[in-house]
């Protein structure tokens, strides 16, 4: 009996270190004996630690998280998909992590909780990705959100966090319960919760005959785009992901589009595949990207223009991920991986930053004078955004438009190419900002602490010379879009 | 609900015992099992000291770190053995020691 477990040990290894985490954070924060320390960057480590050993044990044990198939297959499905997608959300986990001791520690924000709440949705999302069922779907999307409604408030003395919060909660629990409703709607007229009898229901369905599958369908769609930021409906984001704390917001931005994405695509690929669901997607596909190109010009401030990028690039991912070929699936997971880095590079940067008080981007006026390598390592995350070659963001955006092209998404991809060139506006501003601008305000040159220096050598590293040699993440990727399919 | 222990990847090596007690895993810890486990626990034990040395706090997050690490540790080397005894590792010590107990009954 006990080996029917094997199949789950990451998740209920890191389930468990977070409990003993909360624990020892409540004993010993309010611990008389010790006077009350700060617990933030011990609880981290801790925290970093217990994702690292969960990646070994994901890893290493690959071929017994198979066992039982038929037991938890019920529930979950284990194949090379989920394998690339849960070791990628713990790598992102384990980057955001990472960012959050020194921030922490500068703005005097002792509360060791928002560490532990990281660690505590990325068991959800690791089932999420895993997911292949509704009930299981669902059951993996709440313990998620409610974690992030609590994390976007953890500043308690911040009323712009405690309203992000607030916001975060009313406007996620509303396409919960539609997501919720949709499930209902497709089981009260099929019977089915199970993708695999999904499938073989609803692929090529065509919506018309039963108004309560569409409408199931429709409303499952409506529900994973909220959670994505797509638009249109992506009016919450800008406003929360600005409240938040910015680790938390780096987090919010790449750890919910990893493991919604892959488990929107068993959904809707392996489980409803039809034209009239690809149009949707299309659409939102296309409407991101314009409005992710058009809305970040206006913004001032640094967060709220990485927020509506963030929006534009779900629009780019999900090019990949509505042509609904296995091309299309790759493109999905070499956009997100790339995706993750290069937020997580643009964050990290974002947050040493704020350390020097830098909150608008009129504040980067000469950063390259009193800080040459951040401006430079900025600088090279913007352009990669931009989609600037040979940087790694054109490649995922040149693989992603071709995709788009090969499945006959003819007016697609052009459309994702000028808003492409749109975007550079405010990217290159930016740059523009930091290299050839006086400051507004007085600036103080602080040094980066090692593990954000150490996190931004890594992944500017990759974005550079990602084209030198980007097969291995091609076959890798070709690879788990195939068992996807199978 | 069906408790077969049957997994959809097939075993590449000999399988020793297709659904092995948790007494028989354990007891098939190898050298290399226990070093895991123990470098685990060990790494995660000098973490926590680490971690644990800004706030005053080394003995108690010693001790928490060597208990995620403990059970990490043991889960690994538990994963390691079990997948040895049913297939899915290299298991050449394991199929040795069957065929000579095999042999001497």
């Amino acid at each position: 009996m006990f080996n029917l477990f094997l199949a789950v040990f990451p998740e209920i290894f890191i389930i468990n270190a977070t409990f003993i985490l909360l624990i020892h954070g409540v004993v010993f924060s309010t611990s008389k004996k010790y006077d009350y320390p700060p617990l933030v960057s011990n609880v981290g480590w801790l925290g970093l630690l217990s994702v690292l050993i969960t990646l070994l044990l994901l890893a290493a044990g690959a071929p017994l998280l198979t066992i039982a198939h038929l037991f938890w297959n019920t529930l979950f499905t284990r194949d090379n998909f989920t394998y690339f997608c849960q070791i990628l959300l713990l790598l992102s986990t384990a980057g955001t992590i990472s960012m959050c001791f020194d921030s922490f520690e500068q703005e005097r924000f002792d509360a060791f909780e928002s560490i532990v709440l990281i660690p505590l949705p990325t068991r959800s999302m690791l089932f999420m990705i895993s997911a292949h069922d509704s009930i299981a779907m669902y059951l993996a999307i709440e313990p998620q959100s409610l974690c992030f409604y609590v994390i976007a408030a953890s500043k308690r003395k911040s009323e712009f966090s405690t309203e992000a919060g607030s916001k975060y909660l009313i406007l996620g629990a509303f396409p919960s319960g539609i997501l919720l409703f949709g499930c209902s709607m497709i089981y009260g007229s099929t019977g089915a919760t199970h993708f695999d009898q999904l499938a073989k229901i609803l692929t090529g369905y065509e919506g018309a005959r039963s108004s309560g599958i569409f409408m199931g369908i429709l409303s499952i769609a409506v529900g994973s785009l909220f959670k994505i930021t797509a638009v249109p409906f992506h009016m919450w984001a800008p406003d929360i992901y600005e409240g938040s704390p910015t680790p938390v917001t780096a987090f919010l931005s790449i750890a919910p589009k990893i493991s919604i994405s892959a488990n929107i695509s068993r959904v809707f690929i392996y489980g409803s595949y039809g034209a009239t669901l690809q149009q949707i997607f299309f659409f939102c596909s296309i409407a991101s990207m314009i409005l992710g190109a058009l809305a970040a010009m206006a913004q001032t401030k640094v967060k709220r223009l990485l927020a509506h990028s963030s929006i534009g690039h779900v629009g780019y991912i999900r090019t990949g991920f509505s042509c609904g070929t296995i091309e299309g699936i790759q493109s999905l997971l070499i956009g997100i991986f790339i995706y993750a880095l290069m937020t997580i590079d643009a964050f990290a940067i974002v947050l040493a930053l704020r350390q020097t008080r830098v909150k608008y981007i009129a504040d980067l006026g000469a950063l390259a004078k009193t800080n040459p390598i951040s401006a430079i390592t900025f600088s090279i995350t913007m352009f990669s955004y931009a989609g600037i070659p040979p940087l790694a963001g054109f490649c995922s955006k040149f693989y992603l438009f071709f995709a788009a092209l090969g499945c006959g998404a003819y007016f697609l991809a052009p459309v994702g190419v000028v808003t492409s060139v749109i975007g550079r506006f405010y990217y290159i501003r930016l740059a523009k900002r930091m290299f050839f601008d006086t400051p507004r305000t007085w600036i103080l040159y602080e040094p980066m602490d090692r593990n954000k220096s150490l996190l931004l050598a890594m992944t500017s590293s990759f974005i550079t010379s990602f084209f030198l040699y980007p097969s291995p993440l091609f076959s890798v990727t070709h690879q788990m879009a195939l068992s996807s399919y199978l | 609900m069906n408790t077969d222990i049957t997994a959809s990847e097939k075993p590449q090596y000999p399988v020793i015992d297709r659904n092995p007690p948790f007494t028989a895993v354990v007891g098939n810890f190898n050298t290399l099992d226990y070093l895991r486990f123990s470098s685990i626990t060990g790494v995660s034990v000098v973490v926590g000291y680490l971690s644990g040395i800004k706030p005053g706090l080394k003995g108690p997050s010693m001790v928490t770190g060597g208990l995620i690490g403990l059970m990490g540790g043991f889960m690994y080397a538990y994963q390691n053995s079990a997948g040895r005894l049913m297939g899915f590792f290299p298991n050449e010590g394991e199929v040795a020691r069957y065929q000579k107990r095999g042999f001497s009954s």
